[in-house]
């Protein structure tokens, strides 16, 4: 090639890139129809539409998009609800620059997520700044409640919810006597799995190791480390595809133990890459897979519906109470986005454990103060599954298997 | 003394443990080191070439020999080394290509040393983020690039059943693991004879030592160099294909990034240009990694292997067996 001739090469790809990033932009579920005296108004969803962990989040993006258009299809709602698309690839890193899209778009009158835990610490205060309400479907960090927020709602148990719960699983359904805790080190994994230690021992469970290991390929000297401790059960605080790693090259090294994670390991990653050694894993997780809504969802999504749809359910109910808030405001009289954000607060605001919306996993209520979600006993609202037949199969809730 | 006692227990276990990882890394770090030697150049996009491996042995198992269970025998054969001529050719290929396009030009117009480390990050993320793309679902203009990292997930084919060989001190030590080290060590050594028997080895001991001189002596120093990194690449060919096979864990983008700084430090602490330097300084990390988890935990590895890195660079700056450009 000439030199002209990689110039203009290098031209041709630059214009081939920008196009490309052009295109995609525009992505967003626009359901024809409706009323011409219909509001359009914009719900942002924020998460990871795209990137390395969005098969992770995509489930509550189709579960946000499937009610979104239910309800802009139903005559007697007052709008037409846009999701848009607030792609931060799950990195608080790349939060600001989305937020502030979010911020800066005048039709914006609330935000779905933002669906993992840190996206939304670098989040939050833009929100709060901006009075624009967002309610998360999966973000469980404990501190989120903390920050005082007065726009952010939580439709989800939190981490303390599952890590206690968790803890007494193992002592009371697994039968575990000797306990081994591990983690990614990260943000959930690790006050994740000290939490499951803490409650475990408060049951009896001897801690026999705790160890945290930054998400790496090779487990072997972690494993050997576990069969020297002589535990009988081990927990990991992380995410899927580690803990399918672990598992994985655990009982390839002929370990045999109870394994035990949360809500980060339940997807159907872990399920493939766990292989064969996945059976009789323990999982929990605040998301309820198994519900009515999971027939609706695959009949929507077929191919393209995932075959462990965490947070899908949740990802509905948070487009429900978002979208009852925008009728209740309308219908109230708002008619500018600002009148409208203003209105879906006073609805949140108004949803209380006596006076719950029927959300198809479970009935939506806030803690006044805290805004976590809030439901006469709490320990309804984690679910356990064990790993049976390659599939994730329901043990019930931890109101139901527990003491 | 717990970390005495500890270590003791695990001693086999770990030793096993970090003979593997170590071989590997070892496989990987001669790619840095050849590179270094004969340009004085930190191939920084070293870990994607790996990456690249990891993609085709497992492309390799899934779709050309439909691997779903395990399969014994000389089928078995068959397959591996049926993957392992492409990953070795992939990455082989990627390497000489990020040559051409990533340092052969700067080169040419004299670029300062800078010039080169950027360009070589920028080689490496391109080939990352090209790889997050190749899901079967992204675009270039027209052009659908292809399916080979194929849509998350999918399960990852093992040909291989793990078995036990032999016992050692109550430590089990399975096929693939003894497969990792006799693979790595036949290669190391045809590797370590190709530099210091053959015509065009002896060019590169050349050019490592005086490039100038070399070339005034009649040595075709484009040729050694682009030998250089397609042998680097084919060692991190093989590396590829033995990490994802031993370990049994998916293939993406970002694979190469860990065992890539590792096999960097490797080369270091040998002795950065020195090959038998970067073979041992691969075994030896591996085994100062393996062994801080009964030790330590596992949370302190990466703290103790480069605290050992930063005490061996301070007794000996230029690595444990030195700075022998060309040896």
């Amino acid at each position: 090639m000439t030199k002209k001739a990689y110039r203009a090469f290098a031209v041709v790809a630059v214009f081939a890139l920008v196009a490309a990033a052009c295109s995609k932009k525009t992505e967003q579920s626009n359901p024809s129809g409706g009323a011409a005296q219909k509001i359009d108004v914009t719900v942002y969803f924020q998460g990871a539409w795209t990137g390395p962990y969005n098969y992770l989040v995509v489930p509550s993006i189709q579960g946000a998009q499937l009610r979104a258009k239910e309800l802009s299809a139903d005559p007697s709602f007052p709008a037409n609800i846009t999701v848009g698309t607030a792609d931060t690839q799950g990195s608080g890193d790349n939060a600001p620059p989305v937020v502030q899209q979010v911020v800066g778009d005048p039709n914006t009158v609330a935000v779905e997520g933002p669906a993992f835990s840190g996206e939304t610490r670098a989040s939050g205060d833009s929100y709060e700044q901006a009075q624009i309400p967002f309610v998360t479907q999966s973000a469980t960090a404990v501190d989120l409640a903390q920050n005082g927020w007065t726009y952010w709602y939580r439709t989800v148990g939190n981490d303390d919810l599952q890590g206690g719960n968790d803890g007494k699983f193992l002592a009371q359904v697994v039968g575990a006597k000797k306990l081994f805790i591990t983690n990614d080190k990260g943000d959930y994994g690790q006050p994740l799995s000290q939490t499951v230690g803490d409650a475990a021992k408060a049951e009896g469970v001897q801690i026999v190791g705790e160890e945290g290991v930054e998400s790496t390929d090779d487990y072997s000297a972690l494993i050997s480390d576990i069969k020297a401790s002589g535990a009988d059960s081990v927990f990991y605080g992380g995410y899927d595809a580690d803990f399918a790693k672990i598992v994985k090259q655990g009982v390839d090294a002929g370990l045999k133990v109870n394994w035990m994670s949360g809500d980060g390991s339940v997807s159907n990653t872990f399920l493939s890459d766990a292989g064969s050694a996945e059976e009789g894993v323990y999982l929990s997780i605040p998301s309820n897979l198994g519900g009515d809504f999971t027939a609706k969802y695959n009949q929507e999504y077929g191919s393209q519906a995932s075959s462990v749809p965490v947070y899908a359910a949740e990802g509905y109910d948070a487009m429900s109470v978002i979208g009852e808030g925008i009728k209740q405001a309308i219908d109230g009289g708002a008619t500018t986005p600002t009148d409208i954000r203003a209105g879906i607060k006073t609805y949140l605001d108004s949803l209380t454990v006596n006076n719950p919306y029927p959300g198809v996993a479970k009935p939506i209520a806030f803690d006044p103060t805290t805004h976590e979600l809030a439901a006469v006993d709490p320990n309804s609202l984690l679910y356990f599954y064990q790993v049976k037949n390659g599939a994730m199969s329901p043990l019930g809730t931890a109101a139901d298997v527990l003491k | 003394m717990d970390c005495v006692t500890s270590v003791y227990h695990q001693f086999w276990d770990q030793t096993r443990n970090g003979l593997t990882l170590g071989a590997i890394y070892a496989m990987i770090a001669l790619g840095y080191t050849m590179v270094y030697g004969v340009l004085q150049l930190i191939n920084f996009a070293h870990s994607e070439v790996f990456m690249v491996s990891t993609v085709v042995t497992l492309y390799a198992f899934r779709n050309w020999f439909n691997i779903s269970e395990p399969i014994t025998g000389v089928a078995l054969v068959l397959v591996l080394v049926g993957a392992l001529i492409p990953a070795m050719l992939a990455s082989g290929g990627t390497a000489v290509a990020i040559e051409r396009l990533a340092y052969r030009p700067l080169r040419k117009r004299g670029a300062p040393r800078l010039s080169f480390l950027i360009s070589a990050i920028g080689a490496s993320l391109f080939l990352q983020y090209l790889f997050v793309l190749m899901d079967g679902r992204h675009y270039i203009l027209f052009l659908k690039l292809p399916p080979i990292l194929g849509p998350s997930p999918q399960s990852i084919p093992a040909p291989m059943k793990t078995e036990t060989v032999f016992t050692i001190f109550g430590t089990a030590v399975s096929n693939k693991r003894v497969l990792v080290v006799v693979v790595a060590v036949v290669m190391l050594f045809v590797l370590d004879r190709f530099v210091r028997r053959t015509r065009l080895g002896r060019g590169i001991r050349a050019v490592a030592q005086d490039a100038e001189t070399a070339a005034m002596m009649g040595v075709n120093i484009e040729r050694v160099i682009v030998t250089t990194f397609f042998v680097g690449g084919i060692m991190a060919g093989a590396a590829g294909l033995l990490y994802v096979l031993v370990l049994g864990i998916p293939a993406f983008w970002f694979i190469g990034f860990v065992p890539g700084l590792k096999a960097f430090t490797a080369a270091v602490l040998g002795g950065i240009g020195n090959i038998r330097g970067a073979m041992l300084g691969g075994l030896l990390l591996g085994m100062v990694e393996a062994y801080t988890v009964p030790c330590f935990g596992a949370q302190w590895t990466n703290v103790v292997a480069f605290v050992v890195l930063v005490l061996v660079l301070l007794v000996r700056p230029t690595g444990i067996f030195g700075e022998q450009v060309g040896a």
